[in-house]
């Protein structure tokens, strides 16, 4: 099975999960910060997890309003995956329990 | 003065003036030489390696340690490979050439999308690393309004003119990068468009 995130099903179940769905226990965080621009946070959204410019967007800007996203939902070792890579393109990303 | 170009063969061309390129292959020196050590547990001390390889989990120091015995050689490995690729595209030492000759004449740096994107996160790197310098880290609002003369030092002044450049160039790059990559990159069952990059 392949990990990667490449449908918008994703992102909508990723928000299911915030309000405490159940199947998938951990999320990866994208968290505001005062460096990254606006346009490449977006572009890595695509890029990476295959969203649509729309979905992409969305994310970015939720990250730049609230603070933060959830930016996917999964098991532990595929968050793990994800933040990593985040942190390969410099965005600030962690993870934690999908209830936290 | 920079400038970025999208070709019609999926590339990015990048002109830089000689006194940029001079800037540039020194902040990225700086960032590599930085790097070299980072994986000694030591250097998370500095704030800029600690935002380079940052807390992967925000409550639990010990995951968070885990996570960076893991991760954080391939990460610095990957870090620093990008700052090679752009150091030797800058000096021209890339092989095989990277150099394009613009019709006006000036020379251009021929960038694939993979390039680009070792450029992307490079220049991300270097201005993580300007702003921990600067002291910012996490207030988000630090660089909202302009630099104060009367409040700064020189230094500080100097970095943050270099911080807010290195934006402006990494700006123009996700403009033209999108331009090449845009609609590859959201190809798939789910992306809306057109989906033809005119080929």
């Amino acid at each position: 099975m392949t990990p990667t995130l490449s449908d918008t099903d994703t992102s909508r179940s990723a928000e299911l999960h915030e309000e405490g769905a159940h199947a998938s226990p951990w999320v990866a965080i994208v968290w505001n910060d005062p460096v990254n621009l606006m346009s490449y946070v977006s572009f890595v959204f695509r890029s990476y997890f295959g969203y649509s410019r729309p979905e992409a967007e969305r994310l970015m800007l939720r990250v730049h309003n609230d603070g933060r996203a959830v930016v996917a939902t999964g098991n532990r070792e595929e968050m793990e995956r994800h933040v990593e890579a985040m942190h390969g393109y410099g965005l600030w990303a962690s993870i934690a329990k999908a209830d936290e | 003065m920079s400038a970025f170009l999208a070709t019609t063969d999926g590339r990015v061309l990048a002109h830089f003036d000689a006194s940029e390129v001079d800037v540039l292959l020194s902040l990225s020196r700086q960032f590599s030489a930085l790097l070299h050590d980072a994986a000694d547990p030591a250097h998370l001390v500095d704030p800029a390696i600690a935002r380079l390889f940052p807390a992967a989990y925000r409550d639990d120091a010990a995951a968070s340690d885990e996570f960076r015995r893991y991760t954080q050689k391939d990460l610095a490995s990957a870090k620093l490979h990008a700052a090679d690729r752009v150091q030797s595209a800058l000096d021209g030492t890339a092989e095989p050439s990277l150099e394009v000759v613009l019709p006006d004449g000036r020379v251009a740096i021929g960038l694939s999308v993979e390039d680009g994107w070792s450029w992307l996160r490079h220049l991300t790197d270097l201005r993580l690393t300007l702003a921990a310098r600067m002291g910012v880290v996490d207030d988000t609002a630090a660089f909202d309004d302009e630099p104060d003369p009367d409040v700064l030092t020189e230094d500080e002044l100097l970095t943050r003119s270099l911080f807010d450049w290195v934006g402006y160039v990494q700006e123009l790059f996700v403009a033209a990068l999108e331009d090449v990559a845009g609609t590859d990159t959201i190809a798939g069952p789910s992306a809306s468009g057109p989906s033809s990059t005119g080929e």
